[in-house]
């Protein structure tokens, strides 16, 4: 447990949180969006596209073989990492494509053999310039292709607290009021009630906004009605940033 | 120390209402001319797709979190067709399809009512050794979609999925994404 995080989000911006007490494991999950720069017109914009989520190398293998009950079909050492496919003995169960490097790791989402052909696991990264680093994997288009690749979410666990998720702070700003919030020492809060329907379960986040991110704190289930370790925790924080581009593509 | 009712409800405008400075300043550095360029360049967005999504951001806050009427996907996609892009059309089904694709696809396998919880929804919180989170944002700003009957053929039942994610608390694991569908 540390008082800080520093992580590179895929698209090089770098997010960070300070805190006075010891809250943080420097561990970050990021989703992607890669989609090509032109989009013919033909089909749904999100239909074109592949999610991609990243995490710390290893971090798929429990859910390979635990979960999926599967074996490496197709592994290819590549410079700066390898690509492995993983492929479930179930017929009912999907597969994994996966990208490794030293730190971090790349996944996306196979069908399950029986619906997956013509479908190349390879493809998932084409187009896909991909740099590892211990604090963070950058993620960009090749020069030759043309893939726009979008940071969708950057999440950190806080034990004890819930979900962080930091937002680059323009485009998060229909999550901010307009009204002021509580003052905290990173910024200013506000809560909001989120229900699922009209008539299903309450539950409250926060909304945390400094002038370098946004931050949804989603309090971890079975929270005490109060939100005692959410608060102190809000309070604790001294500093959140995700907006300052911190690494380009070499 | 910070207590719950000292902070304010994003969604009730207080009856005299300051504006908040830290919204202020957001506006002052990411919206003015050089600060927009920078965004722009950052993100490499197209502007249209950059526009509806702040659009539809700034309606819906966190306030609701269901997508209700969802169209069925195989007329959706069959209206698609043809339909050029930029057109009101195009914008409209494409807002639909976002809606009501939420993960597209990236929880294949990692769908059914076994990660329900007893609520309807996707499960949250610890069950035996795997440890289950909502994703309360992940289908175009919201948690949860219902696909309706809409008199196309074949009609699909209605059902209503909510998106989430899991991972194994005994390894370590990666969050893995995963849909709760069940029956409405």
């Amino acid at each position: 447990m540390s008082k800080h995080i520093y992580f590179i989000a895929p698209d090089g911006r770098a997010v960070q949180a300070r805190s006075a007490s010891s809250w943080f494991t420097n561990r970050c999950d990021a989703t992607l969006i890669v989609q090509p720069a032109t989009l013919n017109g033909k089909y749904p914009d999100r239909a074109q596209g592949r999610e991609l989520h990243v995490t710390f190398a290893g971090g798929y293998d429990p859910i390979a073989f635990q979960l999926l009950d599967a074996h490496v079909e197709q592994q290819l050492t590549v410079p700066g990492g390898e690509f492995i496919v993983y492929r479930s003995s179930r017929s009912d169960l999907q597969g994994l494509a996966l990208w490794r490097g030293p730190y971090h790791e790349i996944a996306s989402w196979l069908p399950p053999v029986a619906e997956s052909e013509g479908i190349d696991p390879w493809g998932r990264f084409s187009g896909l310039r991909i740099e590892d680093a211990p604090d963070g994997v950058l993620v960009t288009s090749a020069a030759e292709s043309a893939v726009n690749v979008r940071v969708t979410d950057v999440s950190n666990y806080v034990e004890g607290v819930g979900m962080l998720y930091f937002y680059a702070p323009a485009e998060a700003l229909g999550r901010v009021p307009t009204f002021k919030g509580r003052s905290v020492p990173s910024g200013e809060v506000w809560r909001t009630t989120v229900t699922d329907l009209d008539d299903g379960p309450v539950q409250t986040h926060f909304v945390l906004a400094s002038p370098q991110s946004v931050v949804s704190l989603v309090p971890e289930h079975g929270a005490a009605p109060k939100y005692g370790r959410q608060l102190a925790f809000l309070e604790s924080l001294l500093h959140v940033e995700s907006n300052a581009l911190a690494r380009k593509a070499s | 120390m910070l207590s719950l009712d000292q902070i304010p409800d994003a969604l009730t405008q207080p009856a005299r209402p300051e504006k908040s400075f830290v919204r202020q300043q957001i506006l002052a550095s990411a919206f003015t001319r050089r600060g927009l360029f920078r965004a722009v360049a950052a993100t490499g967005m197209a502007i249209g797709l950059a526009s509806l999504d702040g659009i539809s951001r700034l309606r819906r806050a966190e306030a609701v979190t269901t997508w209700g009427n969802c169209p069925n996907w195989h007329p959706l996609l069959a209206g698609i067709y043809g339909v050029p892009a930029g057109s009101s059309a195009y914008k409209f089904w494409t807002l639909e399809w976002n809606k009501c694709n939420p993960t597209h696809g990236s929880a294949a396998g990692n769908i059914g009512p076994g990660f329900c919880g007893s609520d309807g929804f996707h499960r949250n919180g610890v069950v035996g050794s795997i440890e289950y989170d909502r994703r309360p944002a992940s289908c175009a700003g919201r948690n949860t979609w219902a696909w309706k009957r809409n008199g196309v053929e074949p009609e699909p039942p209605d059902v209503r999925c909510s998106d989430g994610r899991f991972r194994l608390l005994s390894s370590g694991s990666a969050w893995v994404n995963s849909t709760c569908k069940h029956p409405m």
